[in-house]
């Protein structure tokens, strides 16, 4: 502890942050080592003080921003909850969601569709409907907004919430962040983390994993990507 | 999510806040609260703040001009709130200021810490008793010195204290240098 203060700083914080020390038996390092001990006793007796971050805390805040009149008070869905809990438990797992659908354009989407039949459609401007969603012009609700979007799902079915819980559930368990967006046509899902940029129509189908059948099947699969976007696969 | 893209939802209104304010209390909650009792805070009163805090970040975002800074401007709305917050209950001496060099210098430039007993004490008890008064003279200062003891990024302190990275890098040598007096009656037992 003889050196000038400011000497030595490197190796005085290394060993601070916990770092391997090049010269455990120097004054410098034993007396960070030191203070990093007793860094260590003081912010666990603190922190054994700390009032825990839980969801009832949270609950509490929502409620009172809502009594303030900051928040909508409308939102009573309690989807998120109940994901977390599902993503949780299938956190780390691969998966697949089967769904019958039918790939077109957004400009061949027809107005209306039988009740047993699912449509996924590509959304050539997500950014444009993500921006529409927050500044209010469309009618929707959005759970959880995603950087760089890149790619809208649209999927209609006849049990849609459960579609939506499933699939958004899996994303959240491969790490890919979404939006919920319900309309009244049914309920789009906007993922981010699964195609490169400007991909074409091909290269987007099978980055999603999405493969056409015969019969018109449409395998719809959410890969555990990490990142915001990922190589365009070998066609 | 990124904390740029809290703020985009935030900014928002309808269920998009609602998801922005939840985003943030899951990505920042938890550290803004043991920030809050660090510096002083009670953990009775450690909610009121938060809760005061996120109150000023709904209804300040519109006023938000930065780019690319939210995490900053959100912990310096939080270091705001925890400052009136100590200062309405009388514990706020306005010689501090957290993470202020020209208002935090409370203890002045201390010559050296007289640890009691330090020569009875070992070289854990003493530089804790050291730490301890250092802490009660500079308890910003000491956060940002856990901060680096927990590991985090200099960028990442840099937001919590409201700074520049580089500035961080120079305001940590300088919690060292501050800290040195607290804990130099330790040198004996160090190299004994």
């Amino acid at each position: 502890m003889s050196e000038t203060p400011n000497s030595h700083d490197s190796e005085w914080f290394g060993e601070l942050a916990g770092d391997v020390s090049h010269n455990p038996n120097s004054s410098v390092s034993q007396q960070a080592g030191a203070v990093r001990r007793a860094l260590q006793a003081r912010a666990s007796n603190l922190d054994a003080t700390a009032p825990q971050a839980s969801e009832e805390m949270r609950d509490r805040m929502m409620f009172r921003l809502k009594r303030e009149g900051l928040l909508d008070g409308e939102q009573k869905r309690r989807m998120l909850p109940g994901l977390a809990v599902a993503a949780t438990a299938l956190l780390g797992i691969a998966l697949v969601a089967d769904v019958a659908v039918r790939l077109q354009q957004p400009a061949q989407i027809p107005a209306t569709r039988g009740a047993a039949e699912s449509h996924v459609w590509l959304n050539e401007s997500p950014s444009s409907r993500l921006d529409a969603m927050l500044s209010g012009e469309a009618e929707s609700k959005v759970d959880l907004v995603v950087p760089q979007l890149v790619q809208v799902v649209t999927i209609q079915r006849d049990d849609p919430l459960e579609f939506v819980r499933r699939v958004t559930v899996e994303a959240i368990a491969a790490g890919i962040p979404v939006v919920v967006d319900k309309t009244d046509q049914g309920y789009r899902i906007l993922m981010d983390g699964l195609v490169p940029e400007s991909p074409d129509q091909a290269t987007i189908k099978a980055t999603l994993g999405i493969t056409s059948s015969a019969s018109g099947t449409v395998l719809f699969q959410v890969h555990t990507l990490g990142g915001t976007t990922v190589p365009a696969p070998s066609q | 999510m990124q904390y740029d893209d809290i703020m985009t939802l935030i900014r928002a209104s309808g269920s998009a806040r609602n998801a922005g304010v939840k985003a943030l209390f899951d990505g920042s909650g938890r550290e803004m609260l043991r920030f809050f009792i660090h510096q002083g805070v009670s953990p009775t009163d450690a909610e009121d703040v938060l809760q005061d805090t996120f109150i000023k970040i709904i209804r300040g975002a519109n006023n938000y001009a930065g780019q690319g800074n939210a995490q900053s401007w959100f912990w310096q709305v939080a270091r705001n709130c925890m400052t009136d917050f100590l200062r309405k209950r009388g514990a706020y001496s306005d010689k501090y200021a957290p993470f202020d060099d020209e208002h935090s210098d409370l203890a002045g430039s201390v010559a050296q810490f007289d640890v009691p007993g330090a020569l009875q004490l070992t070289v854990d008890e003493c530089v804790s008793s050291g730490l301890d008064a250092f802490a009660k003279d500079h308890a910003d200062r000491a956060y940002a010195l856990t901060l680096q003891m927990d590991g985090a990024s200099i960028e990442h302190i840099a937001s919590v204290i409201g700074r520049t990275a580089t500035a961080t890098k120079q305001y940590l040598s300088q919690c060292r240098k501050k800290l040195e007096p607290y804990v130099a009656r330790c040198t004996e037992l160090l190299t004994s």
